[in-house]
């Protein structure tokens, strides 16, 4: 048991295992995991030993893109050169021609063009990152620290580092198949991010005249190899047997460029968390089978008429309703572990900041006498940081497309982008019908589409089959348009041809 | 002489949109046939009759479609042999021949696949002719694999092609055949409107010179030269996106003669000469407007949204925009119509100079559109809602105008387009003034070139200085084909407000090196009727690298070449764009760059990248 049993992080790590947070969003996730791999050499550490921290600078080339001297407050001398660190860092940041370069400025415009523009919140350009196209474009979270940057925890917080350890290591209590998957895909990551190009070709050029001393990379933090343990750790085999097929599937798929099956990895590294942890709160409330589902939505033009995105919204509602209710419940038996062991010793089991948002709703009244634990644990969720795992689960879907609707009228739907990590992520078995299709991301990750995989749900209960087959037709137009299926002359739609690893045209 | 009673009634029962759809399958067509006469003749039902009637064996497979016509075709080899159509599905003799109407009505997929395997091991024995469609097809030509793979190759063949002819066995794709094409357009039309069909029932309200019957009135429409040269275009760019079937053709061309009863109506779709003379009976002219003007009908008018998103040309006719998209200058004819000609004056109803009473200028419904304040013309509502000084009368035209179900201006845009195309500049340039798809009309005309022969040079570079525009931000085609990294192009949004980023290059293809052809090849006009519609850009070196250009991306590259700014983009374009650079940066026949270079919009060129050297 940690220090802090009641705080928010503590809570949300009971219920879900990881720490999830509305900072934390799929590019994160996935540039974590990907600097994990490459900072292992894409090898689990041997027995006993310590991975490689993921905390890359690449403080020369983030000085170019974003024209900000990373480098300020280093001071080294060049390879070959009178020139210091600093000044290198300020002349890329100035964007000037300098020792024989042209058109620096015009490779800086070229790679703000790959910056992804879901970390681009905040005005602290340290936590910006570019899109995860080759191993020499991604870099940590950096923040100013004095008098110069450091690469330290600011959005990427472990999750990345359990995640690819579930790929270089699964859990021992994973299936051979889980293990064979996740090899091949470590595989296929590693050949799509070592693709050369010219982007490529800039990157490692500006990095490799630094001295070594600033590519080296700081000792693994305590929490840090928690974060990598927790990636070994038995509880969390369901994910691992889900995510090393997927990410199998996306990095083995047939036709599909380096970047696309890189942009397919970060989606499903974030659906697959997401959805572990919404099935976790299922199961810690139990939720009824037949209710534990999404349903998936492409709406038509008018919000009222339509049954299915109505439902949809309901159905995100409940997912929302279902971590928020499991978070309470799991306050509310830590209050009762805590009452059975001596007593709530406030100040021990809470941060000073979580004891003074709780101090007059909760801290008072148990106090007082007040022995109703599911009132107080309401309470306790009502007045502190609880709902951040909430938030963490809404960004993690929100920045793979898998949300719309604004926040009022929020349904589930699923963009091009992320239909084609679905089908990337089961390449494996393509190609296949549609119908099938939407069978199998039912089973994968219990999304509704269609009216047969809302067979034994309470969607089913809800829902004209004739209106889910609209659903299916749209999403069926939707995969044609996108290249991700193919619609044959009998009406049949053959989804993954280009996917699919056997292709015959 | 037809009873024009029993026509409407045979062809009310070719519309599929709605539960009474009989008459549009073969098996049940006897009746429609009785009324209209016999099939349009098409290249592939003289070819299958030709066939029956000549010596010698072989294996002719058709796939296609559902509603494409195979049924029918088939019927026409079984006549050639002096028989019927077979009455089950699975393979039959007639005559000297076997026959097998829809491989799909065989239960099971053993049985299809013993079928299969019949039909090639007797082929050289006897004509055996077989209907199946594509996903039957696939799945029995994976089934016979391990004993042979000359079915799964040609199936390859096909749907590559259009046609595959090998070893006594012809497969034809009957989803390549096109209505639209000029032999086949003008007799698919008569068939439904010619004039004799359309002499009146018994009952006819007559009325405005004959043309008080909104159906007679639709179908004269449908005689109109101008009418069917633009609905054949339109037609034409919808097959750019998907298969417009005969079914579905002929359904949409009976919808637009008989359609648009007010729903309530006991579900029925379709007006009868009974409903039609019973409502003029009671109201008068004031009866039909255009809510039931074919004009509205073929975009769907009266149809639930749902119906029209399930069938494929309704859904692509509607994403021609035709009606929502405006033109100033036609607009403004609503608000004084002289300043269009008198054939816009005719449209629009305009009262005759000497006449004061409303509706004086109407000819038929198709120039009426319903208002709060009555019936009024398409004149009388602009004039209206332009000069009236009372405040009712405006608030109601210009709600007839803009508001509603069937708003007048839409109305009047689709009468316009599909009447006075000349006022407009031709049917091309009417087409591409009132639809969303302004350039598209020139893909047709750029098809037509590349099937002929003509030099295509200058069209060819200005597709490829679009295409550049679109990857790269950068409109010129003196560097070839420029081929982006694909991280660069992963990263680009054409349709973004934004000024377009450098991106670095892969790979340049010069003019030279590329090339443009038509998908359907001589051998496919062999038996089908064809008609281009679409063009395909290929790497000389490599024809399998190849970017099929259809009216949409035509359209986004056409609009890119030339205003250098952010195009309407849809997700199947650029998916295709991706999959195309993206085998083109892995090409070994496209030339890569050794050094770093950058394409820069700004000054549109390529520029050299060096960086700092500390050696």
């Amino acid at each position: 048991m940690t220090d802090r049993p009641l705080d928010p992080g503590e809570i949300a790590a009971t219920l879900l295992r990881v720490r999830p947070d509305r900072d934390q969003r799929a590019s994160q996730i996935c540039a974590e995991v990907l600097l994990a791999l490459v900072a292992n050499d894409f090898e689990a550490p041997g027995s006993g030993q310590d991975p490689a921290s993921p905390k890359l600078r690449r403080f020369a080339l983030r000085s170019l893109v974003f024209g900000r001297n990373f480098l300020e407050g280093y001071d080294h001398e060049l390879e070959n050169t009178t020139m210091r660190t600093e000044q290198y860092g300020a002349l890329l940041a100035s964007g000037e021609d300098f020792q024989g370069a042209s058109n620096l400025q015009l490779a800086r415009s070229a790679l703000l063009n790959l910056v992804d523009p879901s970390t681009q919140t905040g005005a602290e350009q340290g936590q910006y990152l570019l899109m995860p196209f080759h191993k020499s474009l991604l870099w940590y979270d950096a923040r100013r620290s004095g008098s110069r940057f450091t690469v330290r925890k600011v959005r990427m917080r472990g999750t990345g580092l359990t995640l690819a350890r579930i790929l270089l290591d699964p859990p021992s209590g994973a299936s051979g198949a889980a293990r064979e998957r996740a090899s091949h895909a470590i595989e296929g990551i590693a050949e799509a991010l070592s693709i050369e190009s010219p982007l490529s070709a800039v990157a490692t050029g500006l990095e490799e005249v630094l001295p070594n001393d600033l590519h080296a990379v700081d000792a693994l933090e305590d929490d840090e190899r928690k974060s990598w343990e927790l990636g070994g750790d038995q509880s969390m085999v369901s994910l691992a047997e889900r995510l090393c097929a997927h990410a199998e599937g996306v990095s083995k798929q047939g036709e599909a460029s380096g970047p696309s099956r890189l942009w397919q990895l970060r989606s499903v590294l974030a659906l697959d968390l997401a959805i572990h942890m919404v099935e976790r709160c299922w199961e810690a409330i139990d939720v009824p089978a037949d209710q534990r589902q999404l349903l998936m939505a492409l709406p038509g033009p008018d919000r009222q008429l339509d049954r299915v995105r109505l439902r949809s919204e309901r159905s995100w509602n409940d997912a929302q309703s279902a971590i928020n209710w499991a978070t309470t419940r799991t306050i509310e038996s830590e209050l009762r572990r805590l009452e059975s062991t001596g007593g709530v010793r406030w100040d021990e089991v809470l941060s000073p900041r979580a004891v003074k948002r709780l101090s007059e709703t909760v801290k008072q009244p148990y106090e007082a006498g007040s022995r109703d634990f599911q009132k107080l644990a309401q309470l306790a969720f009502e007045n502190a940081d609880y709902g951040r795992a909430g938030a963490g689960f809404r960004v993690l879907l929100e920045t793979i497309g898998m949300t719309a609707g604004g926040t009022r009228y929020r349904y589930i739907s699923a963009t091009p982008d992320l239909l084609a990590a679905l089908v990337g992520a089961l390449s494996r078995e393509m190609p296949m019908t549609s119908e099938a299709f939407f069978t199998r991301v039912r089973d994968e990750w219990g999304i509704v589409i269609s009216p047969l995989a809302a067979a034994g749900t309470s969607v089913a209960g809800d829902l004209d089959g004739d209106e889910l087959a609209v659903n299916v037709r749209r999403f069926e137009r939707v995969l044609i348009e996108s290249g991700l299926a193919a619609g044959l002359s009998d009406r049949t739609v053959m989804v993954g041809e280009r996917a699919g690893r056997r292709s015959r045209l | 002489v037809p009873d024009t009673a029993e026509v409407v009634a045979a062809i009310s029962s070719l519309v599929v949109f709605g539960p009474d759809q009989a008459g549009a399958y073969r098996e049940l067509a006897d009746s429609v046939m009785e009324q209209l006469g016999d099939d349009v003749s098409t290249r592939l039902n003289t070819w299958l009759h030709e066939w029956g009637m000549s010596p010698g064996a072989g294996l002719v497979i058709l796939t296609g479609n559902a509603g494409t016509g195979k049924t029918a075709a088939t019927q026409h080899f079984c006549r050639a042999l002096g028989e019927d159509l077979p009455k089950s599905d699975e393979m039959s003799q007639i005559g000297s021949a076997l026959v097998v109407k829809d491989a799909s009505g065989i239960p099971s997929r053993a049985q299809r696949a013993a079928m299969f395997q019949r039909a090639l091991r007797e082929r050289a024995t006897c004509k055996i002719l077989v209907c199946a469609n594509e996903g039957v097809l696939r799945d029995a030509a994976e089934d016979l694999v391990a004993e042979s793979n000359e079915l799964m190759n040609a199936l390859d063949e096909v749907l590559r092609s259009g046609v595959c002819r090998t070893d006594a066995i012809t497969i034809i794709n009957v989803n390549r055949q096109r209505l639209t094409s000029e032999a086949l357009w003008d007799p698919l039309l008569d068939y439904l409107v010619r004039e004799e069909l359309w002499l009146g029932c018994d009952s006819c309200p007559g009325g405005e010179d004959a043309d008080g019957c909104p159906m007679r009135r639709n179908a004269r429409a449908l005689r109109e030269p101008s009418v069917r040269a633009v609905l054949r275009q339109a037609i034409r760019l919808c097959s750019g996106e998907m298969t417009p079937t005969l079914r579905e053709v002929l359904a949409l061309l009976a919808y637009a003669i008989c359609g648009g009863v007010d729903t309530g109506q006991e579900g029925a779709l379709t007006w009868s000469c009974v409903r039609v003379s019973e409502r003029y009976r009671d109201r008068g002219r004031e009866a039909f407007t255009a809510s039931v003007g074919y004009y509205n009908l073929l975009f769907g008018a009266g149809l639930d949204p749902e119906t029209r998103e399930r069938s494929p040309l309704l859904d692509a006719m509607d994403r021609l925009g035709c009606g929502p998209s405006a033109d100033l200058v036609v607009d403004a004819w609503l608000r004084d119509p002289g300043n269009g000609g008198d054939s816009v004056r005719v449209l629009a109803g305009v009262r005759p100079a000497d006449r004061e009473q409303v509706l004086s200028g109407s000819t038929s419904h198709l120039d009426r559109v319903r208002t709060e304040l009555g019936e009024r013309t398409f004149a009388e509502v602009g004039e209206t809602a332009a000069i009236s000084e009372i405040a009712t009368e405006v608030s109601a035209a210009t709600k007839a105008l803009v508001a509603g179900e069937h708003p007048a201006i839409q109305s009047w845009r689709r009468r316009v387009l599909l009447e006075a195309p000349e006022q407009l500049g031709g049917v091309d340039m009417a087409l591409g003034r009132l639809s969303a798809l302004p350039f598209a009309a020139g893909l047709l005309a750029l098809a037509e070139r590349v099937s002929s022969g003509a030099s295509v040079i200058n069209q060819l570079n200005e597709l490829v200085r679009g295409l550049n525009f679109l990857v790269t931000g950068s409109s010129s085609s003196s560097d070839g084909l420029i081929v982006p990294d694909p991280a660069s192009l992963f990263a680009r949004n054409p349709g973004a407000f934004r000024p377009a980023l450098p991106a670095f290059v892969n790979a340049r293809v010069p003019l030279a090196q590329l090339s443009l052809s038509v998908p359907d090849g001589p051998i496919v006009a062999e038996f089908l009727d064809i008609d281009h519609v679409e063009v395909v850009l290929h790497l000389l070196a490599d024809p399998h690298i190849r970017l099929r250009i259809g009216p949409r991306l035509y359209q986004a590259i056409s609009e890119a070449g030339r205003y250098r700014g952010p195009v309407g983009q849809g997700t199947a374009e650029m998916t295709d764009l991706r999959a195309f650079y993206g085998r083109l940066a892995a090409s070994d026949d496209a030339v890569h760059e050794t050094s770093m270079i950058v394409a820069d919009p700004a000054r549109g060129a390529l520029v050299s990248v060096q960086l700092p050297q500390f050696v």
